[in-house]
């Protein structure tokens, strides 16, 4: 066989391979509603798993993975249809989505509180006081409002801290940070917003009322990374959700009453890990599944199981 | 032998459903960068307009410098901008092609050059056209090496391609981000096999492809005719 005809075999089956490949894909994107959801909310026992189990649904196209900081955007523009939304990002209210409610209670309380190891609050007690300041402080309201200001209006979560610990009267807005005594305290957190934001309220704390020095280590990779990382001692702090820890980390049912959910997370961790609870901040970031609004009311979806109907009669 | 059942029990399907994709991107990225490159290094290598070479060369340079997360942040951000989907297969094949390109590009414009003037001369001597030269000399003769950039194209992209799952477009990437994220072994590793494998099996194929298309030479075509 000549070359010639040889490339002109391989380029037909390329070109056949190609076409393939695309009709495939073309194929599969079959009408229904899209879902978007991120990687953790995929793989936890108190994510998609579960609640497609409890609410006996599936959509008719595997729900695509996406990064938590994407999807807000994709789901207001269209390009999917339900989202795996935090309760408390601000995006939800300025791009006009709706939470659906959660009608058959799938998702425990999630209520934010700093974690701090046993060991590192033994050596500094003062971080307990200091940090308990921030107990019942932030409301879903306000928190929502952080959040937003840094996604949205673009201000620097540093800053925010600040003017946010002013306000509330826990740090003097002339005063300077402590002086350093050489000591430090590792302070971590997850890769979106709001741990950012919370991470930097309890650095700038720490830094006013204390002499520690505090280095951030902020936008670790999620959950699991911050925790392990708190275990193993490579960090000495960080904010968690009582949901979270119950669930997630401890594996345990799902129980509704914030503060039992608290009260045990508190005990079994102390047990298992050496790890304490602090007071929670008073917000409750939950899982929803949020969809557009205008969507929403057209096909008469409010609830989770609205949309567990919808998608069965398909 | 319980954990291999189990193993595959959770993500088997998922495995085959990312493999697929991760096939998807990479095949179509590395068919479009060389429908790009190749002829493009072809027309640069031949053309006597250095300036213009320099700039081509240049350019693709640069995109190979920038890291390969910032090039598939700065697509979506450019797509954001004048109103392109962002989010999917499109923006990721565009990264993967733009990625793609250098070694391509590289190695065709370096295997034309290379080719013994003296060669060309006699070519030219023996009455071909500039068509004749190209398709029966310059392009045999540089084979191997343009063969050795489409190789190295393919096997990076099957890297980059692990990344593209950050913007919902699927892939192997998808397995390694869900492991990453909740400390799991499994995940992680029913992303990062598949990859690897891919990797050996597409090269293999590009290698036997590369030796396929290669000129009989006479070594080859007296132990033939001995045979």
């Amino acid at each position: 066989m000549s070359i010639r005809r040889r490339t002109a075999i391989l380029l037909a089956v390329v070109m056949l391979a190609a076409l393939l490949l695309v009709l495939l894909q073309r194929g599969a994107s079959e009408k229904g509603l899209k879902a978007a959801f991120d990687a953790e909310f995929l793989t936890r026992p108190d994510g998609y798993m579960g609640l497609s189990e409890l609410y006996g649904f599936e959509f008719s196209r595997d729900p695509m993975q996406m990064d938590p900081g994407l999807m807000y955007k994709a789901v207001a523009d269209g390009a999917v249809d339900v989202i795996d939304g935090f309760a408390t990002d601000g995006r939800i209210a300025a791009y006009d989505l709706l939470v659906l409610q959660d009608d058959k209670g799938f998702f425990p309380p999630y209520y934010a509180a700093p974690l701090v190891r046993a060991e590192i609050l033994k050596k500094n007690p003062e971080i307990e006081s200091v940090l308990n300041r921030l107990a019942g402080r932030i409301s879903n309201d306000e928190m929502r409002d952080l959040n937003y200001r840094v996604d949205e209006k673009g201000e620097k979560a540093a800053k925010l801290a600040r003017e946010f610990l002013v306000q509330e009267g826990l740090i003097d807005e002339n005063g300077e940070p402590r002086t350093r005594s050489g000591q430090s305290i590792r302070i971590g957190g997850k890769q979106f917003t709001e741990q950012e934001v919370l991470g930097e309220i309890m650095a700038s704390l720490i830094e006013y009322n204390t002499d520690l020095q505090v280095v951030r280590k902020l936008n670790l990779g999620g959950t699991m990374i911050c925790f392990t990382a708190l275990k193993a001692g490579d960090l000495d702090l960080y904010p968690e959700y009582t949901g979270t820890g119950l669930v997630n980390i401890l594996k345990e049912e799902v129980l509704k009453d914030p503060q039992e959910v608290f009260e045990k997370v508190r005990r079994e961790f102390m047990e298992q890990y050496s790890l304490v609870w602090l007071e929670p901040l008073g917000f409750n970031n939950t899982y929803t599944l949020t969809m557009r609004k205008k969507q929403a009311r057209e096909l008469g979806i409010r609830t989770i199981s609205d949309l567990a109907k919808h998608l069965r009669r398909k | 032998m319980t954990t291999l059942i189990a193993f595959f029990d959770k993500l088997g399907p998922e495995m085959l459903q990312r493999t697929y994709e991760h096939v998807y991107l990479t095949f179509l990225a590395v068919v479009i960068a060389t429908a790009i490159a190749l002829p493009l290094g072809v027309f640069l290598a031949r053309s006597s307009w250095t300036r213009f070479t320099n700039v081509v060369m240049g350019a693709a340079g640069i995109i190979q410098t920038v890291p390969s997360l910032a090039l598939i942040a700065f697509i979506v951000l450019l797509f954001a901008l004048i109103a392109l989907p962002t989010l999917g297969a499109f923006p990721a094949l565009v990264a993967l092609v733009l990625y793609g390109l250098l070694p391509i590009l590289r190695n065709t414009y370096t295997g034309i050059r290379q080719v013994d003037p003296s060669v060309l001369d006699v070519a030219t001597g023996m009455g071909m056209t500039p068509h004749q030269v190209l398709f029966q000399v310059e392009l045999p003769l540089s084979l191997p090496v343009i063969m050795a950039g489409i190789r190295i194209s393919t096997v990076w992209t099957i890297g980059v391609a692990t990344l593209c799952g950050l913007i919902g477009a699927g892939g192997l990437g998808d397995l390694i981000i869900k492991g990453l994220r909740s400390i799991q072994m499994d995940y992680l590793i029913a992303g990062t096999v598949p990859a690897g494998l891919l990797a050996i099996l597409f090269d293999t194929i590009l290698a036997w492809l590369e030796r396929w298309l290669s000129p009989v030479t006479l070594s080859e075509a007296s132990g033939e005719a001995s045979a």
